[in-house]
Formats: C-alpha cells, structure tokens, sequence
C-alpha cells in the first residue's frame, strides 16, 4: 500500500515536473494564430490586395505546416487595424499579415510589443473620389462638406496627407469614421461628400467618380507590415523563419507577371474591391514588384518614422514611439539568401526613389 | 439546303468576326483576317444571287438583308482595327494585357476574353431573375414595418432548490382566475422568471449628422409563482401579483429619444439625448444594468427593496457625456465625465403621477482617460441622487394622508479590465413614516425618517473572448461565436431600517439579510448564457429572538438557468 503510495506520488510529481518545464526555442506551438486587419464583403473570411493574403489564398502556410501538425488559425478582422490591436492585446493573435501604418504605431505607442519582420507591400495609387452628381473638381470645393474614412486604420493617415498636401486640416473638414462597404453605400446615397477609395467599380455602376488621383506616391501611401508577437518569436524562432521564408517565395510568385490575372480573380472573391478595381488600378504597374515587395529598406524605416511624426502631429498618440529594437530583418535577410533573392526586389532610399533597382530579369531562380 | 448552307455562311463570318475581335494582336494581323472576311461575304453575296427560277423570293431577301448585316458589321470591324492599329502605333510600348504568352495561364485567357452579346444578356437574364425573385419575396414573405426596427427579446428559463423548504403559501387574492398558491411548503421549481420582448428603430434618420429620432418599446412577462426570497412574507414570494390568467404581461419600455449631438462623426464625439417615457432611471449601476450583462440571477437586494430607483418610471431624463478620449489602438473610448438628469412621476410604470410633486433624479460617473492597454482602463466612479415623494396612506380606509420625502442617495466604483472586475455599489434610502400604526394615521401624525441602506462588492474574472468587440465580430463562414466563461463571487446586504434598535423600534431589527453568492456564467452563443448560482442567505436575529419559517437563519439556495435572446 505505502509502495502504490510512493509511486503515485512519484508519477504526480514527476507529471508536475514535466507540465511546468519552461518551453525551450526549439518547441513547436500546435496552432498559429495569424490576422488580417480587414475582411470580405458580408462577413467572409478573405482579404485581397497583398501578397501575404496570397499567402492565406492559395494555402500556402496552411502547407507549409501540415506535415508538424500545426494547425493554422486565421482570423479576419472587419474592424480592421485596430480590431487586430484589440486581438493581440488580449494574447489572441500571434502574427500579423500586414497591418497599416496608423494602428501598428498606436498600438506600439500604448505598449503592445511586436517585432516586424518583413514589408506586407508598399506604393499604390490614391483616389479622390466623390458622388457621381457632386461638382466638386478639387479638394478645395469640399471644404467644409463630409469625408469619410475608416478612423484608426492607415486610410486614416493618408486621408490627413491628402489634405494636408492641398493645405488642409482635418479641421476644414467633417471627418466621419465609416468602413470600406459603408463608404460605398454612402457615396452611393449621398450621405457623404468625399473618400480616398479605389473608385471603378463606383465609376462603373454611375455611384461615384474620381476627381484626383496620385499614382504610386511614396509620401501619401505607406508600407504594410507584417510582425510577430514578441513572444512568439522569442519562444518559436524557427516557426517564424519558416513563416518568413513561405511569405518570400509567395511575394518572389506573387510578381510574376503570368499571375497577375490569377491574384486580381483570387483578391476579388474577397468582395471588398472588385475585380475592375484591382485590375485598373494595377495597370499602371509594369512589374509588379514595384508593390509587392518585402524589403524592410531605407525607404520603409523613413516611412515608419514619417508615419510616426505624422501620428504625433495630428495627436493620435500622446506617448513618443522609438523603433529601436522593433524592426528585426534577420529573418527577412535569411530568407532572402536561402532563395537567392537578396537582388530581386528594387531598393529605395528614404524618399522613395530607387537606390538599388531590381534584378534585371524576372526569370525563375 | 440551301437555307443551311446560307446559315453555315453566315454563322462563319459571324464566327469569324467574333473571333477576330478577340485575338485582335496588330495592325497587320488584322488586315489579314479582314481580308479573309472580306473574301467571305463576297461568296456570301455570290450565293445569294437568284440562281434560277426556283429561287425562293422570300430567302434570297433574307440572304440580301444578312449580306447588308453583314457588311455593316465588317465596317465597324474596319473602323475598330484601324483605330485600335493608330493607337498601338502610337504607344511607347504595346500593352502587356493584348500579348497572350503560349503558357497563359487559364485566369490569364478569361481575362482577355470579352463577353460576348450571349453572356451579357444571360448575366442581364440572370439579374432580372433575381429582382424578380427578390421583389415577391419581399412582397409576399417578409413582414414589412412602417419605421427602421429591430425585434429582439429575453428569455429565462430556471430551475431552483433551496433548503430549509420555501414556506407555503396563504390564500390570497392572487388565488384569483386560474392562479393556485404554494399548498406545501417546496424545495425546488421550474420557473420562466422573465420573457421579454422589444422593438427599437428610428424614426427619423439623419443621415447628414446623426442626430437621430428614435425610440424603444419593450414588454416583459413574469410568472406569478416567480416570487422573490427578499419578499417580506409568504404570500407574495410565493404568489407573486395578482392576475387573472396567471402571468403578467407588462409595457416596460415606451420612449422617444433625440440625440443632440452627431452620433455618425465618430468615437471622438460627444453624445447627448434627451429621452421622453417609460425607461430605466440613471441611478448607480445595477438598477440599470440589462438583462444580458448582468453577472447574477437575482439582483442586489437595494435594488428591488428601494422605491423609485427599483422600477422604470415615466418622464424625461437627459443622458450625455464629455471630454472623451479615443484610444486609436484600438478605438477604445472613454469619457472623462458622464451624466444624467431627469424629471420623473416616481409612481413607476404604466401610472400617471399618483401625487402633486414630481420625482427628481441625477447621476454623474467619472471614468479615468486612459490608453487601452493600460491598468487603470475602465476604473469609473459614480455618485447618483434620487430625489422622490411617496405617498402615505391610511391602511384602514386606504386614504393618503400625507406626501412623504423619499430620497435614494448611491456611490458606485466598478474597475473593469479583463479578466479581472470588480464592483462595489452603496445605495441608501431614506423614507419619512409614521411613527405610529399606519392603520391610524392621520394628515397631523407625526414621521420619522427611516433609513435603509445596500450594498454589494462582486468580483468577477473571466476567460475566453466573447466581451472583446474584434472577436466577436471575426468574420466567418459559418454561426461563429467566441465562448466565455465568468467565476464570480457576491457579497450583498441590506438593511431595511439602519436603526438596529429593538428598544426604539422593534422592526429596526430582524430586518437585515447577507447574501453571498458564487457563480459560474457560460456564455456560448450569441445573447445566450448558462448561469449556475449558489446562494447562501443569512437574516440577523428578528426583535423576538426566534426565526421563523418565513424568515429563516439561513438559506442555501442553488439555481441554474437558461437566458437566450433573439
């Protein structure tokens, strides 16, 4: 009896042994859990425009871990940005597939703790749009009238920019907060005066028109970023090179120029922008890596302190934001060299022009 | 045959046509294939001449119409591909979209195909379909209301146990229509404690500002046999009101309110409305907490024991709050200050004012400006005042003899941050009565001022996702709900007459109950929770010394119920 005793205890003791041994780095987690600030059209569980969603598409990371038993979590989020800060606060998000620029800064700002680890994309053309019966021409008639954009996320920010490059302020402005749907059905209604929103499908259907576009402009758009959680990537560091490096060769796929027609049909199913907005508004882009580019280059740290500046000067942080210690490359540098990529994608300097240009060829290594 | 040969013509250029306008690649691409089409239509129009006196006058004038067709078409074809052949001329670089590679992928051909005639009238087809469809739906299978609404409502479904025994009733009037009392005393029941039932919407949107004009209608049904342990004798625990039929059914909400302020600018903005009718009166936190956050089954005691605050009222109050803070992390908002102030009959619901003076109540709450992911987020204190007049009746000839003060005064400090709350809420009333027997009294008998006083400190911790805005909203394919869960403790007390004296006033004592109760809430769907309470209530000593059946030392109590919503 006294020997079932001490063998019970033993077994207890060692089972407690094992449960409360500290998880070494080379542990695995059962399941990732991965983000998208944003969703589709009703509810549905897609998001386009990236290669990261790429990523979540055509399954690649869903393949990259099957065989480990690592189950994949995505989760989509239609409050977008912040509705993903609120996620990773409460320790339900582990990774991040391309977050904007305004909800990544508040989130740092108010103590969230993330390393970034590559670029989601970067450059894009912006568009000015308004009802299809408004008269406005130029952003100086809508002085006054009612704007929306989604408030908290990165469209945000370069709303702000856009006024401010036409010598704007918020303040000239009734700024309402409505989402991507809603700022369809709104202009489609008249409720609002104007948007920053890609405007042909709207054109097409006699909702709305576009009175300006800026094309590609580094100082009104910024660069997407995809991060992990410190803590993941301090206990997971192996996951997370292997997460890096799937999300390398989907952007090396995801400009090739043969794909193109197949990411515009694949991000469309999303909803959120028709196939008519991706495929004109990618159309003055003759090599797609021109957008869907990783690189974590003097051009996105710049953009990152800009963003930053910026958030401070229109005082949606009241703390200062340091990017010391936040941007990690070392698992993009990896990657990079184990696929021979290092001199693929362009290199911009810190105002956006090309410092280093692409490899010439588009050829398959 | 000659009819099919016609069509098999006809049916070639216009193949060819359609061909040539897909694959169009060059200028002299083009010029090839018009040839090509040119040749065609002049055997076309070689065939088409009479060939002799069997020739059916009718089909050679439907040959000549299709070679006028036809040669229409291959002028417009013409005029296209000299354009498109002036434009590609002129392009720095011809455009990546027109040059198909051998290995184009499928997505990459369906993108440079055009939709013919075909496919635009089957999509045109398709459309009218579905708006045909959707319109006699709507027509004769949606119900359709006059404003905006939205139908929603509460049920609880509860099974009980408590020991010692629940006391049996006494007849009463309750036992009226079809109602039967507690013949014996019981351990245990199944209850439908509430059902309730609402509408809201607008009734004018402002689409420019927000500044809407809405309005709440609400009914709530109660079983007679719901009865209450804070009940103060047998009759009414267990018989609960009287009815005819054996439930109540009751207007709860009937209100118009108007917001002042915009509520579509955005977080960062200021809300203000003025609400007019039947609706809950801002006083502390728990007498206005709905049914779906609410932590406990039973309510703290004070607020079901105090007048005024216990019930909705009619009137106007005027709800607002200032110097609000966004947090953009998250868009969290939070509000330096909130108030409400209003003006009520204080005789409570579905009742004109019973007496010349009107009821008073206010309430202003400070909430900590804090970052969302900071520790003191949602730490909010509160004070509330509630100013009313009771009546004072005979209880013999049932006449009001005097107008009494009646005023309700409470603190509250809640400090809610995941997984953690925790809530402590005081409320005290004091109510001028008769010195003497009511049974007796008169304008000129002499009151004093009774005071009661409650309170409850609960605390809470829960897990899982179910109370965070982005994982309720996740987007899924399928009924997706994130599950909670929430342990609880609650310690409640209330006093009815703080006085505690038996030798100035035998009812000062005796009339103290300490409830403690642990919980376990399940929420696992959408407005739907599964509560587990255990409950143990403790009365002090009554004047006599003796506890009574009624009103025994202690009470364990479990109850378990079912709340779901629509």
């Amino acid at each position: 009896m006294q020997r079932r005793t001490l063998a019970v205890a033993l077994s207890a003791l060692a089972l407690l042994g094992l449960t409360s041994l500290p998880a070494s780095a080379e542990d695995k987690p059962t399941v990732i859990r991965i983000s998208f600030p944003g969703a589709g059209t009703g509810g549905r569980p897609l998001q386009g425009g990236s290669f990261p969603s790429n990523a979540h598409l055509f399954k690649e990371i869903d393949d990259e871990f099957k065989a480990d038993g690592i189950r994949i979590e995505w989760k989509f989020f239609p409050g977008a940005g912040p509705a993903l800060n609120e996620s990773y606060a409460n320790g339900l998000t582990d990774v991040a597939f391309g977050h904007g620029d305004l909800p990544l800064i508040v989130g740092r700002a108010t103590g969230l703790k993330h390393k970034i680890v590559l670029s989601s994309g970067r450059l894009g053309n912006s568009y000015f749009v308004v009802p299809a019966g408004s008269t406005a021409k130029s952003v100086a008639d809508l002085k006054g009238k009612r704007l929306a954009t989604f408030k908290g996320t990165a469209g945000q920010l370069t709303l702000y920019r856009w006024l401010d490059k036409f010598g704007f302020s918020d303040k000239d402005f009734r700024i309402i907060s409505l989402d991507n749907d809603s700022t369809k059905a709104a202009l489609a209604t008249n409720d609002i005066d104007g948007a920053n929103i890609t405007p042909f499908d709207l054109q097409a259907r006699g909702i709305a028109k576009s009175i300006l576009e800026i094309k590609d402009d580094p100082k009104i758009t910024r660069p997407g970023t995809v991060w992990v959680g410190e803590e993941f990537e301090a206990k997971y560091p192996q996951i997370v090179q292997r997460i890096v490096t799937r999300l390398v060769k989907v952007a090396y796929w995801s400009t090739q120029e043969a794909t193109r027609e197949k990411e515009f049909q694949a991000w469309a199913t999303s909803g959120s922008q028709a196939y008519i907005d991706y495929k004109k508004d990618w159309d003055s882009v003759p090599d797609l890596r021109t957008r869907i580019n990783p690189l974590l280059d003097e051009y996105y740290v710049a953009s990152l302190k800009s963003s930053i500046e910026e958030t401070k000067k229109f005082k949606l942080i009241r703390k200062d934001v340091s990017i010391d210690g936040w941007i990690e490359p070392k698992y993009l540098n990896q990657a990079l060299k184990d696929l021979k990529l290092e001199d693929y994608w362009p290199q911009y300097d810190a105002d956006g022009k090309v410092k280093i240009a692409a490899r010439s060829t588009l050829a398959a290594n | 045959m000659h009819g099919f040969r016609t069509t098999a013509l006809a049916g070639a250029v216009l193949l060819a046509l359609s061909s040539a306008s897909a694959h169009a690649q060059s200028a002299a691409q083009l010029k090839n294939e018009l040839d090509a089409l040119r040749k065609q239509v002049q055997q076309l129009v070689e065939q088409a001449k009479p060939v002799g006196p069997t020739a059916d006058p009718k089909e050679v004038a439907d040959l000549r119409q299709q070679v006028k067709e036809l040669k229409e078409q291959l002028n417009v074809q013409a005029a296209t591909a000299t354009a498109t052949a002036t434009a590609a001329a002129a392009a720095a670089a011809p455009k990546p979209a027109t040059t198909l590679a051998v290995d184009a992928d499928q997505a990459t051909r369906d993108a440079n195909a055009p939709a013919t005639q075909a496919d635009i009238q089957g999509v045109r087809a398709d459309f009218e379909n579905y708006k045909y469809e959707t319109a006699r739906n709507f027509e004769r299978k949606v119900p359709s209301v006059t404003r905006n609404t939205t139908i929603g409502g509460t049920i609880q479904v509860r099974a009980s146990w408590q020991n010692p025994a629940q006391n049996a009733g006494v007849d009463n009037g309750a036992t009226g229509g079809n109602t039967t009392y507690q013949a014996t005393p019981r351990h245990t029941s199944f209850d439908v404690p509430s059902a309730t039932l609402s509408f809201a919407g607008n009734l004018f949107r402002d689409y420019k500002e927000g500044k809407n004009l809405s309005y709440l209608l609400g009914f709530a049904t109660g079983s007679n046999f719901a009865g209450s342990p804070q009940s103060t004798n047998s009759a009414t625990r267990t018989l609960g009101m009287s009815s005819s039929n054996g439930n109540q059914f009751n207007v709860t909400n009937a209100s118009l309110a108007y917001s002042f302020f915009p509520t579509n600018g955005g977080q960062e903005d200021p809300k203000g409305t003025l609400t007019a009718g039947q609706q809950l009166v801002p006083f502390g936190l728990e007498a206005q907490a709905n049914e779906e956050i609410r932590p406990v089954i039973n309510s703290a005691q004070f607020t079901s024991a105090l007048s005024g605050i216990n019930t909705r009222q009619i009137g106007l109050i005027y709800r607002g709050d200032s110097f609000v803070s966004v947090d953009y992390t998250n868009n969290y908002r939070s509000t330096l200050l909130e108030y409400a102030f209003g003006v009520v009959n204080g005789s409570g619901p579905n009742k004109s004012d019973n007496n010349g003076k009107k009821d008073w109540v206010g309430r202003v709450a400070f909430t900590l400006p804090a970052d969302y992911n900071s520790w003191p987020r949602e730490l909010k204190l509160g004070v509330s005042y509630y100013k009313g007049y009771n009546n004072l009746a005979n209880t013999t000839s049932n006449a009001v003899v005097q107008i009494a003060n009646s005023t309700r005064t409470g603190f509250d400090i809640s400090y809610t941050h995941l997984p953690f709350s925790v809530a402590y809420e005081f409320a005290q009333g004091k109510d001028d009565t008769f010195v003497g027997l009511a049974s007796a009294a008169t304008a000129s008998s002499p009151t004093f001022v009774k005071t009661s006083r409650g309170q409850y400190l609960n605390f809470g911790y829960t897990w899982g996702e179910q109370f965070l805005a982005s994982e309720k909203s996740l987007a899924k394919y399928d009924d997706y709900w994130p599950k909670s869960y929430q342990a609880f403790v609650r310690f409640d007390s209330f006093d009815a007459d703080t006085l505690n004296d038996a030798t100035a006033r035998a009812g000062s004592v005796g009339d103290k109950t300490f409830i403690t109760t642990l919980g376990l809430n399940a929420f696992f769907a959408e407005t739907t929770k599964l509560q587990v309470n255990y409950l143990l209530a403790r009365n002090d000593a009554p004047s006599t010394g003796v506890y009574t059946l009624d009103r025994p030392r202690k009470t364990q109590g479990l109850q378990v119920q079912f709340q779901y919503g629509f």
